[in-house]
């Protein structure tokens, strides 16, 4: 009978703590994803970003047509 | 007795879960339970115990970073610049790494989210796509490099190209296919274990260890070199230390992993950790072939095997030769694990796939096969007679050289949006760093640029 009280008090124990558990972590709802407003220093960079990628295009090819490395 | 104590049923709650979320709940409930035990009676076996189960991703993406091309990369530039030059910057390249891939732990930790979902997610589709279609073009090239390094390693041991790149394949696909995210995580883990034999090779090898405390201390650039082969091998280097695919790898596997806001810390020390080993493994390579490569007759032309040839006659004989040849494999095998990994996140986060490891394949079929079938074509690649190896292996620098920057911006711009990051946004100490690396990625890849246009200006 104490075994038999034992084990369900370690049950009851384990139940407490997973409830604390789901409370805390659970399954993680996460909330949309909006889009960034495109402002300030961001619009500049992707500005500088679309030049730089252009660039590079711009080199890579005259390098493999120039075929050297 | 009664109690107003609120309990649950773990194996009903569990049950009633999705595949994914099961696995996911299942192991985060043990990180829980290892928390509460510590907390009760605190030890440091306890501790450490805590501190294994939740690293994985940052020393997996650091090992992992020590790929196959990354060995021959080291391996070459020790055989063509000794030691002088390369150790101290191997030694900036530990820090660098280590804060460009910390920003991926938290971007991951906070949003929940992978780099994939959240570039299409708050920059649109057009970034979204331009993201992916560069990283899966990249990957495929990089796993063609792995394969070149597993069949080549394999080759020592007189297995056949075709039996070696099939072998690498299947183990890529098992692990990925069916093992669930906390045992896959593991089995690489174990793999990556392999990677620090380069180290005792290079203590075998006796290296003149006061030439190495000298570069050091007396770090100079090499003079009466060619600065466009100069600068090609800064940015090998530059390019093979971060790539990419890391930080997509690194963050969805933070979440696939499901750690949260309270692991940031272990995440970090994960990274830390990772970055160490992979800067001590690539210092390694540069110290066994700059002793015993470097000076040899044409040893700035030497391929692997020709490097491989010489470390035979080095201290550390056909043993150790055959041990370096064990090493490359394993570099491309824990690398292409990755790499597939980071694919099929990537496509099954843009295209809104259900995505993650924890999921039995046939749940999550277009996603495993959107990494695996690009693995499968690089394996094929390697093994077409007359392939363009070479030129493959150019080509996924060049992209790289394009896409890292681009990779670094998005992830500087998430970092420091506070609508994404909250409290956790970028400090002005990481933004500096940040910047800086992206600056100095900029004008590396411009100058080399220059070189490959104007190869006589400099």
């Amino acid at each position: 009978m104490n075994r038999f009280n034992e084990t369900e008090r370690l049950q009851r124990q384990e139940a407490e703590a997973f409830a604390v558990f789901w409370d805390r972590e659970g399954v993680r709802d996460l909330p949309p994803l909006a889009r960034a407003p495109v402002q300030g220093w961001v619009r500049w960079a992707f500005w500088g970003l679309r030049a730089y990628i252009v660039v590079m295009l711009v080199l890579v090819s005259i390098g493999f047509a120039h075929g050297v490395h | 007795m009664t109690t107003n104590i609120p309990t649950k049923n773990i194996t009903d709650t569990l049950a009633a879960l999705p595949d994914d979320q099961r696995y996911r709940a299942a192991d985060r409930w043990r990180v829980h339970q290892l928390r509460e035990a510590l907390i009760q009676h605190p030890s440091f076996w306890k501790r450490l115990w805590l501190f294994f189960t939740l690293v994985g991703p940052g020393i997996l993406v650091m090992i992992a970073d020590n790929d196959a091309g990354g060995v021959i990369t080291y391996a070459q530039t020790g055989a063509t610049y000794g030691i002088g030059f390369f150790i101290p910057f191997l030694l900036l390249m530990v820090p660098v790494a280590y804060v460009v891939q910390e920003m991926t732990v938290r971007l991951g930790a906070v949003t929940g989210r992978g780099h994939a979902e959240m570039i299409w997610g708050r920059y649109g589709a057009f970034w979204g796509v331009f993201s992916l279609f560069d990283l899966v073009v990249a990957n495929i090239l990089t796993l063609v490099t792995e394969f070149i390094g597993v069949t080549v390693g394999m080759k020592v041991f007189g297995v056949p190209p075709i039996w070696s790149a099939m072998g690498g394949f299947a183990m890529v696909a098992g692990v990925l296919l069916f093992l669930r995210y906390h045992t896959w995580e593991r089995a690489a883990l174990w793999i990556a274990v392999g990677n620090l034999v380069f180290v005792p090779l290079a203590i075998a090898a006796h290296p003149h260890w006061g030439q190495v405390a000298a570069a050091l201390g007396n770090w100079h650039i090499p003079a009466g070199i060619a600065v466009g082969g100069f600068l090609y091998v800064i940015l090998a280097n530059l390019g093979t230390t971060i790539a990419p695919w890391m930080l997509f790898f690194q963050q969805s596997s933070v979440v696939d992993k499901g750690l949260t806001v309270r692991d940031i810390r272990v995440g970090q020390m994960d990274t830390a950790f990772g970055s160490i080993l992979m800067g001590v493994v690539a210092i390694a390579l540069v110290a066994l072939t700059g002793t015993w490569v470097y000076g040899t007759p044409g040893a700035a032309d030497f391929g692997v095997h020709r490097i491989m040839g010489a470390l035979v006659h080095s201290p550390i004989g056909s043993v150790g030769t055959a041990l370096f040849a064990l090493g490359l494999v394993e570099a491309g095998l824990i690398a292409a694990i990755a790499i597939t990994a980071s694919t099929s996140w990537a496509v099954g986060e843009a295209l809104n796939l259900p995505r993650s490891i924890n999921l039995p394949p046939q749940r999550a079929l277009p996603f495993y096969l959107s990494g695996l079938l690009g693995t499968a074509l690089a394996a094929v690649v390697v093994l077409i007679p007359h392939a363009p190896l070479g030129f493959l292996n150019l080509t996924v620098q060049v992209v790289a050289s394009i896409f890292m920057p681009a990779a670094m911006l998005f992830l500087l711009m998430l970092l420091n949006d506070p609508e994404v990051m909250g409290v956790y946004v970028n400090r002005p100490w990481q933004n500096m760093a940040a910047f800086a690396i992206v600056a100095v990625l900029i004008v590396a890849n411009g100058l080399y640029g220059v070189t490959v246009v104007f190869p006589h200006l400099f």
